[in-house]
């Protein structure tokens, strides 16, 4: 492993007790160029999660809470008239960050929600006719509560799909909460703790990433897993080439951290869960809401070629 | 990572495949003896009480136990292990006793298949429809188990497996269906096992009073007949079997080799012929059933000159033939040897027989009055038709005649015979069926066990033989109407069913005969699909210049086409052709496949290697190079790299891991 990864992610792990996996995922979704969504209960340490990542990595980091009478113009800024200058001159939102936390999403309407989802997919904000580019590198954290919960918008598909991963934190382990329990309060030590890398660094990284090597054989075996979503009657649709292209992508950062300059069927099904959890659905009425048990059974069912 | 959900013997599959096993042997339950089935009962309920109680689950040793009482009992049953009956019972005791070793996996295919053999041998008793049809069933549920074990995915529903199975059987019935018309046919069976036959109820060579009023409490089906015409009357549906010449007075029978001499008969047409196809029941006899009388005689028989079919071998299995006959006719010439054995006498013939023959003589001008006298004499005098004939154990026909006056249709047949002779007119006596019951859902008759019947025949001087059934004349509802099987005390008149029976009785009648039509249709055209019918249709298609030789060489090569053309689609499916890293790593695995180690497919090269190393501390080293070099191969794209791949390639073969 990459020791100054290992050093973001020890450090990291110092904040978010028992969470080295979630971390490590979160860390290859931003060293791969994605955006990250996490869906999980209030409480287990999501913002934390976010505000971590931004300090370590010494990302410029921006709130914003998501709410139902939330506005585009709330995310992306607003252009104000200047007396002085007689002219409008457009006040940049919390969207103009390298790290952007957009907290509880889905309590916003899809108005708001579509605002933010575009700024993600094209890196650049468009107001009066006026294209503001966004900074680089720019990565959204979007945090998400089970959509099952009373005054919630859940996100579309279509838009889940522009998430590189999902992940969900969950409860800590015993030992890991008694620690946080007892200890000091995380905030602190938060604010303590320095960056380890700075953003000059993280886009060496990203850099690295895309040399990562893809054999024929991975791609080979990449395509069988998504032709058996497609094939299956499992899943109510097949993974679509971008699904492909994140799972790849993800594999990449995935070797990186590991230390490796190609990347393992073992790379791939490590950021499988995180990268199509969230863009399959079961076939039929099923009681199962989370994609993880149908990937782990995809990849039980798909032989390594 | 986590591993997908794995398959586990639960209670409820074992329950569920048992179940399957035990329908598999079921219909066996008709084929062994009572003992043989409750022990296999036995064995199936000490596992299904396992269930609960898993203590009662036999150990390895007990097992072996068990298996050695079972082979003791089949041969203290049968005095040997081979052979159809024996083979079968051992056969449902080991797959009884499988039933309590289900523990693995291995265990549910080995016992799937030996439930496919069981079902296969079902098939040495009986080809009924409805049996394959249950059958089929069993199979498709055996199937659905094999399927369910091997889902990677538990099924969403319970029925799942039984549906996809459904699927694929439909699937498979075509080409089922293809290959059972086009496929050679070997005219020889693989087994002869149906020869080993249980004794089977029809009629004997010889006649004696009482030998057919046995017979009439079987009701067993003789033989089917499908008239390709109107169908004669009752009257007229005398289906002969044996023709008897020769008797002690006693007992009638015949001496084929005097009879069986084929002589040029001229036959008089007065009707055109009927034409009807048979489907004969194995009876295990040479011989064949046809309508009085046959004009030819079908594959593998001779038309004796009495008109008697006599077939190549003893009628082991059903057979069909079509033929002609003549329901009326007329003959001219008896040739003087005949005539003499058709006057023959035992030594049985009293006084008064010949003073009632003289009586009849004097009255009549005659062969055909005396003939007349005679079943004027049956009608008139108190004679019963009975089914329980008094025995007359001196002189049956005397006693019968003057004493008992009860009897069955030989005892008519044969008194009247004999008094013939003793007028002067030869006669001899006909042994075969009467009558049918019709079943018009298959438009066909069934001759069963209980309408067969003795009759005679004279020769009466420009007429032929002429049939008299002496029967008729004492209870002409015999011919009438069908026997009601209710046996009375010794000499009681037998009843008739004149009113058909009540509407349980109708419906009854009404379901066997839609079963027996279905089960006809089938050996026609299912059991009885022979060599011959598949060049029949064969020459309708244009295809019958090929030999058999040609044909069966063809077809052989058609298949082995299409299996090659299905394994190329496998193979470039499932990318079995393999490079040679690929073929290497796969050695790699089977090597450590044979000392406990195996590779799931999905299990990326790392992980293996890791947990292989976990395992064997030892081998961690050799381990980790090979699959270091199979890694920079495979992953890091240098497959062409000649070098490495020979480096690779030689660790491979230098690693021999040992069991410890």
């Amino acid at each position: 492993m990459s020791a100054e990864l290992r050093r973001v992610i020890e450090a990291a792990g110092n904040i978010l007790l028992g969470k080295q996996e979630v971390v490590k995922l979160s860390l290859a979704c931003l060293l791969a160029r994605g955006h990250l969504l996490i869906e999980d209960l209030p409480g287990v340490g999501k913002t934390t999660l976010a505000h971590t990542l931004a300090q370590m990595l010494g990302l410029h980091y921006q709130r914003i809470q998501f709410t139902s009478d939330l506005l585009p113009s709330d995310i992306v800024g607003v252009s104000i008239f200047e007396r002085s200058e007689q002219r409008f001159q457009f006040h940049p939102g919390p969207i103009f960050a390298q790290l952007v936390l957009a907290d509880e999403i889905n309590r916003a309407t899809p108005k708001a929600q579509s605002a933010l989802l575009e700024a993600m997919e094209e890196r650049q904000v468009t107001t009066d006719g006026v294209t503001h580019g966004l900074p680089e590198p720019f990565f959204v954290i979007a945090t998400q509560n089970p959509s099952h919960q009373v005054g919630t918008f859940p996100l579309p598909e279509s838009q889940l799909d522009r998430f590189l991963m999902r992940l969900r934190i969950g409860y800590p382990e015993r030992a890991a909460e008694r620690d946080l329990l007892s200890g000091e309060d995380r905030r602190q030590i938060l604010k303590r703790a320095g960056a380890v890398i700075d953003s000059q660094r993280l886009a060496e990284y990203q850099q690295r990433v895309s040399a990562i090597h893809v054999s024929d054989a991975l791609i080979d075996y990449c395509q069988d897993i998504l032709a058996f979503s497609r094939d299956s009657a499992d899943y109510r649709h097949g993974l679509s080439p971008r699904a492909g292209l994140a799972i790849l992508q993800g594999a990449r950062a995935w070797a990186l951290i590991e230390g490796r300059k190609l990347v393992l069927p073992e790379d791939l099904q490590a950021v499988l869960p995180a990268t199509i959890g969230h863009r399959l659905q079961p076939a039929g009425d099923s009681a199962e809401p989370h994609g993880e048990s149908l990937v782990m059974n995809l990849i039980g069912s798909v032989p390594i070629p | 990572m986590k591993q997908p959900v794995d398959f586990t013997v639960t209670p409820a599959f074992v329950t569920k495949l048992s179940l399957m096993m035990a329908l598999a042997l079921l219909p066996h339950v008709a084929n062994i003896p009572v003992n043989i089935s409750l022990y296999l009962l036995l064995l199936l309920t000490w596992r299904i009480a396992g269930l609960y109680w898993t203590r009662l689950l036999p150990g390895r040793w007990l097992l072996l136990a068990a298996t050695l009482i079972s082979i003791l009992i089949v041969y203290a049953q049968y005095q040997t292990l081979l052979g159809r009956d024996a083979g079968v019972a051992l056969l449902g005791m080991m797959l009884m006793l499988k039933v309590n070793e289900i523990t693995k996996r291995r265990d549910i295919y080995v016992s799937v298949f030996i439930s496919y053999f069981v079902i296969i041998t079902q098939f040495l008793f009986s080809q009924s429809v409805l049996l394959t049809l249950y059958l089929l069933g069993v199979v498709i549920g055996l199937t659905s188990l094999l399927l369910e074990i091997n889902r990677v995915t538990p099924p969403r529903r319970p029925y799942q497996p039984l549906i996809s199975t459904f699927k694929i059987t439909l699937q498979a019935l075509p080409i089922a269906l293809v290959l059972f018309i086009i496929f050679p046919r070997i005219t020889q069976p693989l087994w002869n096992f149906s020869s080993e036959a249980s004794a089977r109820t029809g009629l004997d060579d010889r006649v004696s009073p009482g030998t057919i009023s046995e017979l009439i409490e079987s009701s067993e089906v003789a033989f089917r007949v499908q008239f390709m015409q109107p169908p004669p009357p009752k009257q007229q549906r005398y289906w002969r079997g044996l023709v008897m010449w020769d008797t002690d007075g006693y007992s009638w029978y015949t001496d084929d080799k005097q009879v069986l001499r084929s002589e040029t008969i001229k036959l008089m047409m007065i009707d055109n012929p009927v034409k009807y196809e048979i489907f004969l029941e194995p009876h295990d006899e040479a011989w064949l059933f046809a309508l009085d009388l046959p004009l030819e005689a079908p594959p593998n028989s001779r038309l004796s000159q009495d008109f008697q079919l006599r077939y190549n071998e003893p009628v082991t299995k059903p057979i069909n033939y079509s033929l002609h006959s003549l329901t009326r006719y007329g003959m001219t010439r008896l040739a003087p040897g005949l005539r003499r054995r058709a006057l023959q006498l035992g030594d049985n013939v009293t006084q008064r027989q010949r003073d009632l023959v003289a009586r009849w003589r004097a009255d009549s001008a005659d062969d055909r009055a005396i003939v007349d006298q005679a079943l004027a004499f049956f009608n008139t005098e108190p004679f019963i038709y009975t089914l329980s004939p008094p025995r007359y154990p001196g002189n049956p026909v005397d006693e019968f005649l003057f004493e008992g006056m009860a009897g069955f249709c030989e005892h008519y047949a044969t008194s009247f015979s004999q008094l013939m002779r003793i007028a002067g007119i030869p006669s001899r006596l006909v042994l075969g069926y009467q009558g049918g019951e019709y079943n018009a859902l298959g438009d066909y008759f069934i001759v069963r066990q209980y309408h067969a019947h003795a009759w005679s025949e004279v020769w009466l001087e420009g007429r032929g033989w002429v049939r008299i059934d002496p029967t008729a004349a004492v209870a002409p509802e015999r011919i009438e109407y069908p026997l009601r099987l209710a046996f009375g005390e010794q000499g009681a008149p037998a009843m008739f069913e004149i009113d058909g029976g009540g509407m349980v009785a109708a419906m009854m009648r009404h379901f066997t005969h839609a079963l027996d039509s279905a089960n006809i249709q089938w050996r026609r055209w299912v059991v009885g699909y022979s060599r011959e019918h598949q060049f029949t249709l064969m020459r309708n298609f244009g295809l019958d210049s090929y030999s058999a030789m040609q044909w069966s060489l063809v077809t052989l090569g058609m298949v082995a086409i299409v299996l090659l053309l299905v394994g190329l689609n496998i193979v470039r499916r499932g990318r079995l052709l393999l490079s040679p890293a690929q073929q290497g790593y796969q050695r790699f695995c089977n090597k450590l496949s044979r000392i406990g180690i195996s590779r799931r497919s999905y299990e990326g090269p790392m992980d293996f290697a890791r947990r292989a190393a976990r395992n064997r501390p030892d081998l961690a080293r050799q381990i980790m190079a090979i699959v270091d070099l199979y890694i920079r191969l495979r992953y890091a794209s240098q497959e062409r790299d000649g070098r490495q791949l020979r480096l690779f390639a030689r660790q491979v073969r230098q690693f021999r891991p040992r069991q410890r």
